[in-house]
């Protein structure tokens, strides 16, 4: 029965003809979905802007900023749950995994590793650049999250085995601090009597900065959990032992 | 050709190639791949509807945040699609998932 059910995807999928249908109802997609674009009206005012009209020098002069912390905040809050959710479940997945590796890691060279000392201090002080210019400019948490931990991925790929070789609680703490930090904003602002995630005027550059520190970190732990969950760290010494083995 | 509607006619093309390829391809980080080239041409659609949609002498604000958000969240579902890609070759080392290969004509066996 299952053969019976599968067996006309594999025909689709593995012969000839069933390649030319897919590659046809593919083109088919294409034209429908340049059709849509085309037509999609060229409206001039954005969704944002009756709020952006109302703005006062309570919002983050930049416009990215304000539309992420304050006009649609619950994006950016689904957003922070979703991270937390695969990096949760890719812990989840990943354990007792390792019965079949995927082969030794390569053996970092020693000027990979002297180019890493130079370049994660660099990297560390562009994330703090970019989350500092958050509210007024261009940037801001995401962007910051994403480069601190690509920071964390050029120490590991460079051999530092300390960084998040087992997950401790200080990642755990780290993955949780952005959703912690929005429940919290949403806790408090109902409890003020206003709608959650309703800023009050005098508090909310303070509460935006706040959001942008947490979601900052939170962002940078879980990409950098992911990546050191999915690579195995490369090996050290490796490189010596074969410079020494002249065979 | 505005810029608009070429940067429409670049993502609507890679969507296209990449959908056929997730369909066509068996290895799964091939199709974690064009997963990803799908998430790059939205994003690059998104970008030029918001480029067009000029608010005040800028680019309308909205569709750069859910990029923004887009990103971390592609990135998170391409590491976690990694992690269980991993796990099915450490339990069973297959690159693919399985399909039964019993009562099939050979030409049809294994091809990538």
């Amino acid at each position: 029965m299952d053969d019976l059910q599968r067996l006309p995807l594999r025909l689709l999928t593995r012969t000839a003809p069933g390649r030319a249908l897919l590659a046809a109802f593919t083109l088919a997609l294409a034209v429908i979905l340049g059709a849509v674009v085309l037509d999609l009206p060229e409206e001039g005012t954005s969704a944002a802007t009756p709020a952006l009209d109302r703005r006062d020098d309570t919002m983050p002069e930049s416009d990215v900023t304000a539309v992420l912390l304050d006009i649609r905040v619950y994006d950016t809050f689904f957003e922070v749950g979703v991270l937390l959710m695969t990096g949760v479940a890719a812990l989840a997945v990943r354990r007792d995994a390792g019965a079949r590796t995927i082969g030794p890691a390569p053996a970092v060279s020693p000027i990979v590793r002297r180019h890493a000392h130079r370049v994660a201090p660099v990297v560390g002080l562009a994330g703090v650049y970019l989350l500092s210019q958050g509210t007024s400019a261009p940037g801001g948490a995401l962007e910051a999250g994403a480069i601190l931990a690509t920071g964390v991925m050029i120490l590991r790929l460079a051999g530092y085995r300390g960084i998040g070789a087992s997950p401790g609680p200080a990642l755990r703490a780290g993955l949780l601090f952005a959703l912690a930090a929005f429940l919290l904003f949403g806790g408090v602002s109902l409890l003020v009597g206003n709608e959650p995630f309703e800023h009050v005027a005098q508090w909310r550059m303070p509460a935006i900065v706040a959001l942008e520190v947490a979601i900052t970190v939170s962002v940078a732990t879980a990409l950098a959990l992911l990546f050191v969950t999915t690579s195995p760290p490369p090996e050290l010494g490796e490189l010596e032992q074969i410079e020494e083995d002249p065979s | 050709v505005t810029r608009f509607t070429l940067y429409a006619f670049v993502a609507v093309v890679m969507i296209a190639i990449a959908a056929y390829r997730l369909l066509t391809a068996r290895h799964l980080l091939r199709k974690i791949v064009t997963l990803n080239v799908i998430d790059a041409a939205i994003f690059l659609l998104l970008i030029a509807v918001g480029y067009r949609n000029q608010v005040g002498g800028e680019a309308d604000p909205v569709p750069q945040t859910i990029v923004l958000t887009g990103i971390v969240v592609a990135v998170g579902i391409s590491a976690f699609a990694i992690t269980i890609a991993r796990r099915l070759y450490a339990e069973t080392g297959d690159t693919a998932v399985q399909e039964e290969d019993r009562d099939l004509p050979d030409h049809l066996g294994d091809q990538r």
